[in-house]
């Protein structure tokens, strides 16, 4: 009886938690978020995902790629696919020697690595806790 | 290296702990000890968790340096088959392997290094294409030195070896590379700034370069079809100590660019001889834009030379030409490009500039074209074009002055 209590619970327990999880990616909300010591524009924020702004002030941006809201960031933000995206960088790269962003897997991945490097941009899918938000789209 | 640590595997793993544990604490009725130890356990694996994702990400910022690259191969049918610089006559071909890296050795100190092999007429070759080596100030000001592409226009820059991401097959002929007959310098080794200012929601991009002169050699010997010689950028010293000073301002918005471009050098023409056969005082002025879209790749650029003649001791003469081309290329859909190419050369014949440079003569080509897109790394041209040459090129034997080719190619980039 009590097995069975506990089964049912969790099933409408995990049920709800997926059901929520999914209304999230559904959503696609996209959050840019930064180091404490960078401040950006959402015209900056672009202008850095396209290699045309290196800078925030005296600050050397580190610019960082989110594979699993790589294409919700693309289309929202930079109106382009992941095919144009590849192709912006690598004209950057052998016109200008820009390096293309780094790409980290998922969200708990980029909030640690924009939090702890200094001009550090990303982009996450729920809203960060503990790190500076710089633009919702 | 793809990393040993699946950590997508181990959030939602150390995800659906927390919920159980959750689920559990929420369920059965649980002792202070056991939530305590629970506590513990979950702090542990966030603290594992975040070091594991922190040593991954350092990894990533400074694991090793990516090679890139662009190869090309393909097909040309000419209507003559001279072996001549820039054309391959009949046949299949294997143009350049090109492998580019863009170190980076702190935040502001980088790197491009660029090398090419090549088949020519007389076997393989080695090109150290470019070596600059580079200090990024801030978005204002990038300062390099070493070997570079040379900053006007837009085509140079734009494209150059990278063939793949190049619009057409061939490029307009004048600013062809030196050892393919072009007329100015592609490349040049000395000093380099470059920059932008935004100016509202566009930017002024600014190029300033000075290196060594250049020189056109091998003049008077068998080494082209018309005895003359050809551009080259003297990689190891200035043979002439007049270094070429060049500026190119460009207005940039969205894909839209526009710019005024120009530069100056005296440049010595060498037979072999010990004096040569003197020097002439370059000046090239002109303009260019570009835009480029999800549809458009077009180009136009135009260059004004006046030259004077200082090959004659004590006398000057002055000597005009000009050039220029205007590429349009529109999207069909996701896969295929067309595009038509226009370029003409008005090179004066007394200025010695153009009348000891092998392709130095006036001349007009018309190209129509096609690219279709295999995929984003790949793409598989097919180009006709029609040269008509006129002023120095004998007008009889094989190579007439006038040919067409049809021309083929299969690009990649990796």
């Amino acid at each position: 009886m009590r097995f069975h209590t506990i089964a049912k619970q969790s099933f409408w327990g995990l049920g709800f938690i997926v059901l929520t999880a999914s209304a999230a990616a559904m959503a696609g909300n996209v959050y840019v978020i930064a180091h404490p010591s960078v401040e950006l524009t959402q015209s900056e924020v672009q202008q850095v995902y396209k290699g045309e702004q290196e800078f925030a002030g005296a600050i050397k941006l580190v610019p960082v790629d989110n594979a699993a809201v790589q294409a919700d960031f693309l289309d929202k933000v930079l109106s382009m696919d992941a095919g144009k995206y590849a192709a912006l960088w690598i004209k950057k790269g052998f016109r200008a020697a820009l390096t293309a962003p780094i790409t980290k897997s998922g969200d708990a991945e980029v909030i640690n690595f924009v939090r702890n490097t200094p001009g550090a941009v990303g982009y996450v899918s729920s809203p960060p806790a503990n790190v500076k938000l710089l633009q919702k789209y | 290296m793809k990393s040993l640590i699946n950590k997508h595997n181990l959030n939602l793993v150390t995800q659906c702990v927390m919920v159980l544990a959750a689920s559990h604490l929420f369920i059965s009725p649980a002792s202070a000890d056991e939530i305590a130890d629970l506590k513990a356990r979950l702090a542990t694996v966030e603290r594992d968790l975040g070091q594991l994702v922190e040593s991954d990400s350092k990894g990533a910022t400074g694991g090793g340096i990516p090679v890139h690259g662009f190869a090309d191969v393909g097909f040309t049918r000419a209507s003559n088959n001279e072996t001549r610089l820039d054309q391959a006559g009949h046949g299949f071909w294997a143009n350049a392997l090109d492998f580019y890296l863009t170190p980076q050795f702190t935040d502001r100190s980088k790197a491009l290094i660029e090398l090419i092999f090549e088949f020519l007429p007389d076997g393989l070759a080695t090109d150290l294409e470019r070596i600059q080596v580079g200090y990024t100030f801030n978005d204002q000001l990038t300062a390099w030195a070493g070997r570079f592409h040379a900053p006007y226009g837009y085509w140079n820059t734009a494209f150059h070896h990278g063939a793949q991401i190049q619009t057409s097959i061939t490029r307009p002929r004048f600013i062809d590379f030196e050892d393919k007959g072009g007329l100015m310098p592609a490349h040049v080794m000395g000093a380099w700034a470059t920059g932008g200012v935004p100016v509202g929601n566009a930017k002024l991009n600014y190029d300033v370069y000075v290196g060594n002169g250049n020189a056109i050699i091998d003049v008077g010997t068998v080494t082209t079809p018309s005895n003359r010689g050809y551009l080259t950028i003297n990689n190891a010293r200035d043979s002439n100590n007049n270094m070429l000073v060049g500026v190119n301002v460009a207005y940039k918005m969205g894909g839209m660019a526009v710019g005024v471009h120009g530069f100056s050098e005296r440049v010595n023409i060498e037979d072999g001889s010990p004096a040569g056969l003197g020097e002439v005082s370059v000046k090239m002025t002109g303009l260019y834009g570009a835009y480029e879209d999800d549809n458009w790749e077009s180009i136009v650029e135009y260059y004004r030379f006046k030259n004077e003649d200082l090959t004659v001791p004590g006398v000057t003469t002055s000597n005009s030409s000009w050039l220029g081309f205007a590429q349009l290329g529109y999207a069909v859909g996701d896969k295929w490009l067309p595009y038509l190419r226009w370029e003409k050369a008005s090179l004066d014949q007394a200025d010695p500039y153009f009348n000891t440079q092998a392709y130095g003569v006036t001349y007009k080509r018309e190209v129509v074209g096609a690219r279709y897109m295999m995929n984003a790394n790949a793409a598989l041209k097919l180009e006709v074009n029609r040269t008509k040459e006129s002023d120095g090129i004998p007008t009889s034997g094989p190579d007439n002055g006038s040919y067409k080719e049809v021309r083929a190619q299969y690009s990649i980039r990796f």
